[in-house]
């Protein structure tokens, strides 16, 4: 029998241990008591199985988790953040060639490598944010929420460039406000790749002297 | 009042610039950590690996202080974010 103070003392690793020495009681077909188990201690509970549940899963399948357990410590990010940087850039580089020589290999190269970019984009988004959760704890730092804030906007202009030359591939031969605005939002996407890098760069390597 | 609020925001926003510098710091000191354990746990020379042991936990004890020193600044901030 496991007995649970009520007073709302209870220290979160001791109270954590309780739960270990409960599934350990479980595995072994014991039953387990709470005596006490007011919405307090229930409440602590709930949070430990929150905050701890790979230790816990840990616990329960000691060999099947070993894999699922690495998957989470994989660089993710990092492995998806250099995506949409190279492959954004190579496409305004293709549109700039396909706007000198009017060729339709570089149109089709642009668009694709488009297409591949805005793609990878929310994937490494939200790869951010779970390295974010996890490596940095969730602090809203200037950084943080400068990252957040330019990553959502090239998700929109990189979308908004591809889906506009996937409906209407014919504004590139057009010239007019709508071409100039087109070529202008393309350019506008290598700053952005450039200062959402420059603010890795600075979480990687540190920050300026 | 007005010059208050402001150097009152100014404040918040220098310690949150030192907030910046101690949430990049800790996962390196995390991860030299880890470094010099694994140094350790690789090498069969006995004085070595003592060493890296006791670099490790030197990392492991900066680790601590500048979590020590988050947790002291956040409190800070939001203290004077309540009184703003």
């Amino acid at each position: 029998m496991l007995n649970i103070s009520d007073d709302g003392t209870i220290a979160s690793g001791f109270s954590f241990n309780i739960l270990l020495i409960s599934i350990d009681l479980f595995r072994n077909n014991n039953k387990i008591k709470l005596r006490n188990s007011n919405s307090e201690s229930r409440f602590y509970l709930k949070l430990i199985i929150r905050t701890n549940w790979a230790e816990i899963l840990k616990k329960i399948f000691p060999e099947k988790t070993k894999i699922k357990i690495g998957f989470l410590n994989i660089p993710f990010h990092a492995m998806f953040v250099h995506f949409p940087i190279a492959l954004y850039t190579a496409a305004v580089f293709f549109l700039f060639l396909a706007l000198l020589s009017d060729k339709d290999s570089f149109r089709n190269s642009y668009f694709y490598l488009m297409i591949m970019a805005t793609l990878f984009t929310p994937i490494s988004h939200f790869t951010g944010i779970l390295e974010w959760k996890k490596k940095y704890r969730g602090v809203r730092t200037h950084i943080f929420i400068n990252k957040n804030r330019y990553g959502l906007i090239l998700i929109l202009v990189g979308g908004v460039c591809t889906t506009w030359y996937w409906f209407y591939p014919g504004i590139l031969d057009n010239t007019g406000v709508l071409n100039i605005v087109f070529i202008i939002l393309n350019i506008f996407i290598l700053p952005l790749v450039g200062y959402l890098g420059h603010l890795g760069g600075k979480l990687v390597y540190g920050l300026p002297h | 009042m007005k010059n208050q609020i402001k150097s009152l925001r100014e404040r918040i926003k220098e310690m949150e610039k030192i907030v910046e510098v101690l949430i990049i710091a800790i996962p390196k000191e995390e991860s030299s950590y880890k470094f010099y354990l694994e140094l350790a746990n690789s090498i069969e020379h006995e004085g070595s690996r003592r060493m890296f042991i006791k670099v490790a936990n030197q990392e492991l004890a900066h680790k601590g202080m500048l979590e020590m020193e988050l947790k002291k600044l956040q409190h800070e901030i939001a203290g004077l974010k309540s009184e703003r």
